[in-house]
């Protein structure tokens, strides 16, 4: 039987080690950072149609016209909240296939309020700085936060019919 | 079952997740306000421990931790002169490092729009809500304080250097991943293990998750 205890310590099992990982030096340097640069690209890409004083270079978004750039950095970039739904989606009973297909559903998801992030941020910063670090600082965290725990009620409640979820209890 | 217990059932289940969801970002809002107005008495007994961790554990470095509103200054007994870190009576002013306290505490007013967000019921072990509230401070609040200490050795390490490093028992590696895990993962993440803990019982969580799962 699958307990809840057991499902914490996993959780916390996987979720210290992909932390670790990615602290690594060569994992930042090799993944994280070109995937934190494609993140600033992507957005440039996708504010460009509307917004063509916008460039990005490396992690930075930058409005060519007054000059506000943002760096998209560490904890800034998704991995942290898409680490914490791996290690709960893994320490879910469940089969691989369905874990996989949580973890890519959920990366996109992930990315796609993280992405809204960025550009919110961009903006908000040349509007008004501080509503920019207070949003940027407080409120985003949550929210992406809150991202994940919905991406995984619902990955539970697909898989909650599965013989493998009955065997959880608290 | 008549129409009267069905209105009836239905005015009593939980709210499904995307009502949740819009209760939790209803409840961030005067629980934010709280947190702003209440910032310096939220820090204040958290700067106070650290400040008492600090210079017992690290007595020849740390002169003091002190709290300005939500702004917290952590002091040193070094200064720099000539770009070199030395004692403060010889550089004539100490080093000192500013931390935002408010980077770590909003944990609290997330973890209390959950709680709020969550209706009580029956089906929930633990029916004193306020009481259930907080017990779940009193986890978060340590991890609070946890942070503050990460933080601080953080600051410490790459203002003071090797000054610090060399003698300090704290390797850089485990200062650095403990910043990290305590400005990352611990603050956004810590209020929904501890609400989830304590609502595993509630009947929100119950048709939130799986019908058929911890029955």
């Amino acid at each position: 039987m699958v307990t809840v205890a057991r499902f914490i310590g996993i959780f916390l099992l996987v979720l210290v080690t992909l932390f670790g990982l990615e602290m690594l030096e060569p994992i930042h340097i090799q993944v994280v950072e070109p995937f934190t640069g494609s993140l600033a690209t992507l957005s440039a890409w996708l504010i460009t149609p509307f917004d063509d004083s916008v460039i990005a270079y490396g992690r930075v978004i930058r409005d060519s016209v007054s000059g506000f750039a943002v760096s998209i950095e560490s904890g800034c970039n998704g991995v942290e909240a898409t680490i914490v739904l791996i290690a709960a989606v893994v320490a879910f009973p469940a089969r691989w296939g369905q874990r996989l297909l949580a973890i890519g559903l959920g990366f996109l998801a992930i990315q796609l309020a993280n992405i809204l992030r960025i550009i919110s941020l961009f903006y908000l910063g040349q509007w008004n700085f501080d509503v920019f670090t207070w949003i940027h600082l407080y409120l985003w965290p949550v929210l992406i936060m809150l991202d994940v725990l919905v991406v995984f009620i619902v990955y539970l409640r697909y898989i909650s019919t599965e013989p493998s979820a009955a065997e959880f209890a608290s | 079952m008549t129409d009267l217990d069905q209105q009836a059932n239905e005015a009593t289940d939980p709210p499904k997740l995307y009502q949740f969801v819009g209760l939790v970002f209803l409840w961030l809002i005067p629980c934010f306000i709280v947190w702003v107005s209440l910032s310096s008495l939220i820090a204040g007994p958290a700067v106070w421990v650290t400040e008492l961790i600090l210079t017992s554990a690290l007595p020849d470095v740390v002169h003091g931790f002190t709290l300005t509103g939500a702004k917290a200054l952590l002091s040193t007994y070094f200064g720099e002169l000539d770009g070199e870190i030395v004692s403060a009576q010889v550089a004539g002013y100490r080093l000192a490092y500013h931390l935002n306290t408010q980077v770590l505490s909003y944990s609290l007013p997330f973890y209390a729009a959950l709680h709020f967000a969550t209706p009580a019921d029956n089906d929930n072990r633990d029916t004193n809500g306020l009481a259930r509230f907080g017990r779940g401070l009193l986890v978060l609040y340590p991890l609070f304080i946890f942070g503050l200490i990460a933080v601080n050795l953080k600051n410490l390490m790459l203002g003071l250097g090797g000054v610090f490093i060399d003698g300090s028992s704290f390797g850089a590696s485990a200062i650095g991943m403990m910043y990290q895990f305590s400005t990352l993962m611990i603050p956004p993440l810590a209020p929904i293990m501890v609400w989830g803990w304590q609502s595993r019982q509630s009947a929100l969580l119950q048709q939130l998750l799986v019908k058929t799962v911890a029955r």
